[in-house]
């Protein structure tokens, strides 16, 4: 009995410093996000209440609408990611020469920063650029205000720049999972003959289901919640609003213009999108032992 | 085509795959390094080749007059700081979860790794006015608790699933040697899950290092900006002048890059965890 409440007493001190900063600086402010998303707010003086007005404005937004498209977008290219890695971690797998070097080349843009990779892309990508000089001599017409500058061209040019920076996160999860697969299923599999498509769709996909969903979530999670420092640097949500997303029209919205309420329900509604999602998050990280 | 001559001819084509690959990682920063070393002049006349003349006077101006050194130092103070105390916060977390008994343990244990969707772009602007209120802007201090707080539900996951793996019968031992949970802790914990502190600390330190937004918000004073607010400032300084904001790009990805060809299969195993079990 007096261990038991010793131990109690040791898991109290043991977690308090956690808890509490997980309480401070990201349940309180969640919370005053929520209720502050029905006031208007300029950041200085009293917030006032103004019910569901904020929500309304967000609807008829034009901007939110494009931010929204523009995430939406975005989701729907996350197969493309998975599949890029899925197809160059098979080709690694199997020790190809070289595959260290390889391997250690993909992973290399996921170390940096955002702000480096959209920097440097920023100046790859202009008209006057090295990319489209490589395009321009194959004949590939290229927009006059640059790849980023154009607004029919910006956005897909983003989602490549993003592709760039973490497929080789992707090759390195997907390496993990073939490695966790039993050589045998493979072998087992080719004796009965399949191969190319048919082998990736019937065998190694059912193989790693677990790990192609927990890396989908994540990704898609990710594309939600960690693009602010791309958009800040290569585009700030232009040209127009062609790479508008919502978490930088949070941004802009409560340090631009001071629309601290406005920005709050725009947080929200970031929120419950995002909320669902890692629910699963943490279904798929969690299994049955945990915490038992 | 006999069978081995199919094998050999499909290697090739493999490998000139992934050597296209490749070559896109790793053009873009050998552009970045090249321009670097080149002076405005030449950059203008010879934009893609090698440099005729390298110098390195891109890299000492990047570095004094547009205050890349100041900025990393910046950097290095915040990033030190928020690995640490990450690494004290999350390993005192995981010892409780991991080897004490208490009740609510599992819903406690869920709720912090829950904490994980409370994204910082939805909760930025109350915790901005909070951390005016805690008078925490502007301080590099604030930026180190943010930080740490965003850490704690992947670092605490990491840590006990870690520790949990540590034999009952040796926290036993320690028990009847008369050892308290924190000794047991510090001399048996921690030696023994070294390997997840080092990976939690590299992954800490990378992204700590690379993060903009917070920074961005919380040490808005120059002389206190961090390496990346300072670099992507610098974009809009030196717009025309791109060997000088090459070098700049360069000095600020050094330290991640050393990280990543000392550290890759301790990076490697951080960034799996959780996706194979």
């Amino acid at each position: 009995m007096r261990a038991r409440r010793s131990a109690t007493l040791h898991a109290a001190l043991f977690l308090a410093p956690a808890v509490l900063l997980l309480l401070i600086f990201r349940v309180v402010p969640a919370v005053s996000a929520l209720t502050h998303a029905f006031t208007t707010w300029d950041g200085v003086g009293a917030a006032r209440y103004v019910g569901l007005e904020n929500f309304r404005g967000l609807l008829a937004d034009p901007i939110f609408r494009q931010a929204l498209r523009n995430n939406l977008l975005l989701v729907l290219s996350v197969p493309l990611w998975i599949a890029v890695s899925l197809v160059l971690a098979l080709l690694l797998h199997n020790e190809i020469p070289g595959w260290r070097f390889f391997r250690g080349s993909f992973f290399l843009p996921s170390v940096l920063s955002p702000v480096i990779v959209g920097t440097l892309f920023t100046a790859l990508l202009r008209a006057d650029g090295p990319v489209s000089r490589g395009l321009g001599a194959v004949g590939v017409p290229v927009p006059e205000q640059g790849w980023l500058g154009d607004p029919a061209t910006a956005l897909p040019t983003l989602v490549l720049v993003i592709l760039w920076s973490i497929f080789g996160l992707g090759v390195i999860v997907f390496l993990a999972g073939l490695a966790a697969v039993p050589q045998e299923l493979f072998d087992a599999a080719r004796v009965d003959g399949a191969t190319g498509l048919a082998h990736l769709w019937y065998v190694v996909i059912p193989a790693l289901r677990h790990v192609i969903e927990f890396w989908s979530v994540n990704l898609v999670v990710w594309s939600f919640t960690s693009l602010f420092a791309f958009i800040y640097v290569m585009t700030a949500g232009g040209p127009g609003y062609a790479t508008m997303l919502v978490e930088y029209q949070i941004y802009e919205q409560a340090f631009k213009f001071n629309r601290m309420g406005y920005g709050c329900a725009l947080a929200t509604a970031l929120l419950l999108l995002v909320f669902g999602l890692v629910l699963v998050q943490v279904r798929l990280m969690t299994t049955d032992e945990d915490g038992a | 085509m006999n069978p081995r001559l199919r094998q050999t001819a499909q290697t090739v084509a493999i490998v000139a795959v992934l050597s296209a690959v490749a070559l896109t990682t790793i053009y873009p920063l050998l552009y970045m390094l090249t321009t670097a070393l080149k002076d405005r002049k030449e950059h203008l006349f010879n934009r893609y080749g090698l440099p005729h003349h390298p110098t390195l006077r891109n890299f000492g101006d990047a570095w004094t007059y547009a205050g890349v050194g100041r900025h990393l130092w910046n950097s290095v103070i915040v990033s030190v700081a928020g690995v640490v105390l990450s690494w004290v916060v999350c390993s005192l977390a995981a010892y409780a979860f991991a080897h004490l008994r208490f009740p609510g343990r599992r819903a406690l244990f869920l709720a912090v790794l829950g904490a994980m969707m409370i994204a910082p772009q939805v909760i930025l602007i109350p915790l901005y006015q909070l951390l005016i209120r805690l008078n925490l802007v502007n301080k590099h201090l604030g930026l180190v608790l943010v930080y740490t707080a965003l850490a704690v539900p992947f670092g605490t996951y990491l840590l006990t699933s870690y520790f949990r793996g540590v034999p009952r019968s040796l926290v036993e031992a320690a028990e009847v040697d008369g050892a308290s949970h924190p000794q047991i802790l510090w001399r048996v914990m921690v030696p023994i899950g070294r390997p997840a502190l080092v990976t939690l600390g590299i992954f800490n330190f990378l992204w700590m290092w690379n993060e903009l937004l917070l920074s961005l918000l919380i040490l808005q004073d120059k002389h206190l900006r961090t390496l990346m607010v300072g670099v992507a400032n610098l974009r809009g300084e030196y717009t025309t002048n791109i060997p000088l904001l090459s070098a700049g790009l360069f000095l600020a990805a050094v330290p991640v890059l050393l990280v990543f060809l000392l550290f890759q299969s301790h990076l490697t195993k951080g960034m799996t965890m959780g996706a194979v079990k």
